[in-house]
């Protein structure tokens, strides 16, 4: 251990908090910039560093311990937050140009109850324009590399908060998660990422994707680092309406009498040995240690991929309509409003966007919705009856995260479907809202990660990161820094 | 050959903005004339990441307001996005309801053109929020656009086609006007916005043949509603004598009227390129609207204005012109109700409150509010005239008193001795000494010249310091002539 | 569904995207290989799926009727690409 950045979160912001100690947030910062200016580089993981902020912050939160006032649990903790939350003061792109140079009014949600928590925002990470996409290949301002490979992808859409976490340049980070942007990149990175029940988290501020699908979740390197984060951003918020509470945390189970359940259909989707070896043996561990698996089907899992790319296309093409030149953003001239809002939407979406809001829009349009959407709409309702029956017979399901481990940069930028099919195994928890998190198991033979991704029932997210936790324990596998990581202290 | 007859049919659009405090899915004030985008919010203008919370009042005031207009109200009810694009449209869709409005299948009733009762049925009546306003700056190429109506909370409000003409479109909106007004939901106001309206005109012939339907926009008066309808009526009429243009060959379309010239200008054909993908609205959960709440507000709701209007014409025997100032705003016809009692005639009440009251009120420019004394008090005064303890020309005087000094009319008249005279001896004494002051105008009355009469009466009267029975006066004076009374 | 380049077309204008005709070219046969793909939603049986599911998440929360402050108009027109500072301008529109 050689940085201070390398605790783990509670003692981390414990010893910035106590006044007695000589860890201070400034510490953090400066730690955190330094492997940031080192780095990133290379990496790609942030659009933008907010280096005098976070410094100014990290100095108000040090003066406020120093003059004994309490801070709350994640004081002095760096935040890499995905640049699809807003920030105030900060520029807010979705890696997107359309967005100019548009600078939000108020913070989000997450991001204030994050800093309210005593965490300093270290600047934006880079995603997939808008959240779409499965690599951050898709960013207007470049790609983001793996930490672990650069040559290859991070995942995506939230690849910046996923490998700045990675390679050790920010301990926590705020993803969004529509069909696995916070889980996948976690497993293609070795970390652990959380997808919240829908609801759980606050979508104010969070730039939609697709509004009935999309939750902000944690990345962190354990999952207590990520409940840590998760307790901050959780509950109702009177800004959203599906924000909502939920019953108090199930106490943390043991593994004893545990049931885990194994879905028949997703047992190994994408067909990547390796993947499936790592997640079977993370469910030997498992049931070694006294839980019991629950074998299980799932056949409405197989239109996951369909649905999801009709729903959230569909509530996308609704959701990016605002983006017309009027009121912020990139503006194409032109000296009539019609052409105006083409030929700004042509020049300020990116190729993935643009075929996505085509898709939706011609999902809901008139002589398709019902065949198209409605349908889509219909087996989501039934996808969640189904998945909501399954969970009566077990405690979690447990599954590989990605099909396959990080895959070349360009490998898929020909064939969006295939791109598309990365989600196969994570877009089923945001169908039925249920709360997933994907946790380190192992690396593959070439050295790159793979996650095991753990599911529950509506509001047990607690359950879900319990459960990782144990993992771990089981298996002795948790976040390993990647090589350039060890290249700075 | 003469043209072939036809039938208008009208159904009308409505939107009505509820009257809150605040917007609809924001907390920004909703408020007429006020600076430009400065009621505006990160809600209002569609900023990435903004999202709606719906006003408690808008809902309330939709649930009030449907049940006003006999509407049944949904258990459940959900919100839709309808989807275009227009600059004053900041998110690019319209938060709306599609297909589980919050009312469904009322009706209101008005008078028909043949006199009978004619009732309109409401389909359905849903909440949506309103967008902002854009103004063509003259002589430039661009325009400009105010955000501070987005949000503010509407109902649509849409009838079937059961008007048959310009004047019974009107007598709908003058009828919903005051039923909303009654309701105490809606300012209703045209002229600032607050209730505007579509007709949609088209004429069925005899032989089965009808035009395609019209719809007008930019209508901002009842009267304009009546000048655009029969507009179109012409308009359409001739276009299927001399063109043939029916339902079957001509698409429908939207036209807009133009207050200046009294006539319609096509807008845009209603076609394909109208679709709006609605799909439910995923940023506002269904509302389950809390049976507690339509109970209290269906047992609030005042009687229907043109209930009140016909009752006080059968059980108050007012006449209809009294009935309908009466019952026009609400707060009169609860005036006038509380002026009421067992020893006063309505009748009375109704004249003294509509000619001395209002002539007060009028000439003050103030409204019934600004009465400066309770309705019982007059109903007390109207006890007198009824009694015949005033007559017309001291109740007058009293009411001033009452006006200016609040001095109650029974106190007034003990105090000042207005009382009538009533006493027989009274009377006689003052007929006598009038018939021996005017003999020739006596003589003429006696002769059978009412009009002569007059000045026999006016000396009588003066004799008695004009507090004489007017009815005792003139009866006494044919007695004294030998004249039949 | 046979994605053509008239359909590609109808749905860029109602998208309100003007794609140039490389775009177009290169959109037809991508969303023809994705809308087979997702065309599957059709071989599922709805039949029995219970609408009265989906409603059973909660009923909203409301806001009361309380007012919140706005915006400064200063801050309104801050991101926009032409203003006048006191209205957002925009290419002729019809009047409301």
């Amino acid at each position: 251990m050689t940085s201070p950045l390398d605790l783990p979160v509670a003692e981390m912001a414990a010893r910035v908090a106590d006044r007695h100690d000589s860890l201070k947030a400034a510490d953090l910062v400066d730690a955190a910039l330094a492997r940031v200016r080192a780095l990133d580089g290379r990496v790609r993981a942030f659009l933008h560093v907010a280096e005098e902020g976070a410094r100014r912050a990290a100095e108000a939160l040090d003066a406020r311990v120093a003059r004994g006032e309490a801070v709350g649990p994640l004081a002095g903790v760096p935040l890499a937050v995905k640049d699809n939350l807003a920030v105030a003061g900060m520029p807010l792109t979705c890696a997107s140009k359309i967005l100019g140079g548009y600078v939000p009014p108020r913070d989000a949600t997450v991001v204030a109850r994050a800093v309210a928590a005593g965490a300093i925002v270290l600047g934006k990470t880079n995603l997939d324009e808008f959240a779409m996409g499965s690599s951050t290949e898709n960013s207007a301002f470049g790609p983001t590399r793996n930490p672990f490979d650069l040559e290859r992808v991070p995942g995506g859409s939230s690849g910046g908060s996923a490998a700045a976490v990675a390679a050790g340049m920010a301990p926590l980070a705020l993803g969004s998660d529509t069909g696995g942007s916070v889980r996948q990149p976690a497993a293609l990175c070795g970390i652990v990422g959380h997808k919240p029940t829908y609801g759980r988290v606050s979508r104010s501020g969070l730039v939609a994707f697709a509004s009935s699908l999309d939750q902000v979740g944690p990345f962190a390197r354990t999952t207590q680092d990520a409940a840590a984060l998760l307790r901050a951003i959780e509950g109702p918020d009177p800004l959203d309406a599906t924000s909502r509470a939920f019953p108090a945390a199930r106490p943390a189970a043991g593994l004893s009498g545990l049931r885990v359940g194994v879905v028949e259909e997703l047992e190994g989707a994408g067909g990547d040995p390796e993947v499936a070896a790592a997640v079977g043996r993370v469910r030997a561990a498992l049931l070694a240690r006294g839980a019991t698996a629950v074998p299980l089907s799932l056949p409405l899992s197989k239109a996951g991929i369909p649905v999801y790319y009709l729903v959230a296309p569909a509530e996308c093409s609704s959701n990016l309509a605002r983006f017309d030149g009027m009121r912020y953003g990139a503006r194409v001239d032109a000296p009539e409003v019609e052409p105006l809002y083409a030929r700004t939407r042509d020049a300020g979406f990116g190729a993935e966007v643009k075929r996505r809001v085509l898709l939706g829009t011609f999902a809901l349009s008139a002589g398709y919705a019902d065949a198209y959407y409605k349908r889509a709409m219909a087996v989501k309702t039934r996808l969640r009856v189904e998945l909501a029956a399954a969970f009566s017979r077990c405690d979690v399901i447990l599954s590989a995260t990605s099909p396959f481990p990080a895959f070349r940069v360009g490998e898929k930028a020909g064939d969006p479907l295939s791109m598309y099919l990365c989600d196969v195994l994570t877009v089923t928890a945001n169908l039925a809202g249920v709360p997933a998190a994907s946790v380190p198991a192992g690396l593959t033979a070439g050295g790159l990660p793979v996650g095991a991704q753990l599911w529950a029932a509506e509001g047990h997210d607690d359950l879900v990161l319990s459960v990782g936790a144990a993992v771990r324990e089981a298996t002795g596998l948790g976040y390993v820094a990647p090589a350039i990581a060890k290249e700075v202290a | 050959m003469s043209a072939p007859a036809y039938r208008v049919i009208v159904g009308m659009e409505v939107h009505l903005q509820l009257r809150t405090r605040t917007k609809c899915f924001c907390g920004c004030l909703a408020v007429y004339g006020a600076e430009p985008n400065v009621h505006v919010c990160d809600v209002c203008l569609g900023l990435p990441g903004a999202l709606p919370v719906l006003n408690a009042e808008a809902l309330r005031l939709g649930v009030r307001t449907g049940l006003a207009l006999g509407c049944t109200v949904a258990r459940r009810t959900k919100w839709d996005r309808k989807n275009y694009f227009y600059p004053d449209l900041p998110k690019g869709y319209q938060i709306s309801q599609y297909d589980r409005p919050l009312c469904t299948d009322g009706a209101i009733e008005i008078d028909g053109d043949d006199g009978a009762t004619r009732r309109v049925r409401i389909r359905r009546a849903h909440l949506e929020e309103d967008t902002g306003k854009s103004f063509h700056v003259a002589g430039t190429k661009h325009s400009r656009i105010d955000l501070n109506r987005c949000g503010t909370p509407l109902l649509e409000i849409v009838s079937e086609p059961d008007l048959a003409s310009a004047e019974e479109a009107g007598r709908y909106l003058e009828e919903l006007r005051r039923i909303v007004a009654y309701a105490g939901t809606s300012d209703g106001n045209m002229q600032e916005g607050n209730l505007r309206c579509e007709p949609n005109v088209n004429l069925v012939y005899e032989n089965g043949d009808r035009t395609p339907i019209v719809e007008v926009k930019n209508v901002n008066s009842v009267a304009g509603v009546e000048r655009a309808i029969r507009f179109e009526v012409e308009r359409q009429d001739r276009e299927y004598r001399e063109h043939g243009r029916t339902s079957k060959n001509t698409p429908r379309s939207t036209r807009g009227f133009d207050d200046t010239t009294g006539t319609t200008v096509h807008q845009r054909t209603k076609e394909s390129a109208d679709d709006y993908r609605y799909f439910p609205e995923p940023d506002l959960p269904a509302v389950d609207v809390d049976p507690a709440l339509v109970e209290a507000e269906r047992a609030s709701l005042p009687e229907r204005p043109r209930t009140r209007r016909l009752r006080y014409v059968q059980a108050l025997q007012l006449s209809a012109y009294d009935a309908g100032v009466l019952t026009a705003d609400r707060r009169v016809a609860d005036w006038f109700e509380a002026a009421l009692g067992p020893d006063r005639t309505a009748k009375t009440v109704a004249n003294l409150l509509t000619g001395e009251v209002f002539a007060r009120l009028n000439a003050a420019g103030k409204a019934i509010d600004a009465v400066p004394f309770p309705p019982a008090r007059l109903g007390e005064l109207a006890a007198l005239v009824d009694g015949r303890v005033v007559n017309a020309p001291t109740a007058k005087q009293v009411l001033k008193l009452l006006w200016e000094t609040g001095e109650a009319p029974a106190a007034a008249v003990a105090r000042l001795g207005l009382a009538q005279v009533s006493d027989p001896e009274a009377v006689r004494a003052a007929c006598e000494a009038a018939i021996a002051a005017e003999p020739a105008a006596a003589a003429a009355l006696k002769a059978g010249n009412e009009k002569a009469g007059g000045r026999v009466v006016g000396h009588a009267m003066k004799a008695l310091k004009g507090k004489g029975d007017p009815t005792l006066v003139q009866r006494t004076l044919r007695q004294l002539l030998g004249l039949p009374s | 569904m046979h994605v053509t380049e008239t359909l590609v077309r109808h749905v860029a204008r109602l998208a309100r995207i003007e794609l140039s005709d490389g775009e177009v070219a290169a959109m037809v046969p991508q969303l023809d290989r994705i809308l087979g793909h997702v065309e599957a939603v059709a071989n599922v049986d709805v039949a029995d799926a219970d609408p009265a599911s989906a409603d059973a998440v909660p009923s909203a929360a409301l806001r009361p009727d309380v007012a919140a402050p706005s915006l400064e108009r200063r801050v309104v027109l801050r991101n926009a690409p032409a203003t006048d500072q006191v209205f957002f301008l925009a290419p002729k529109v019809l009047e409301d």
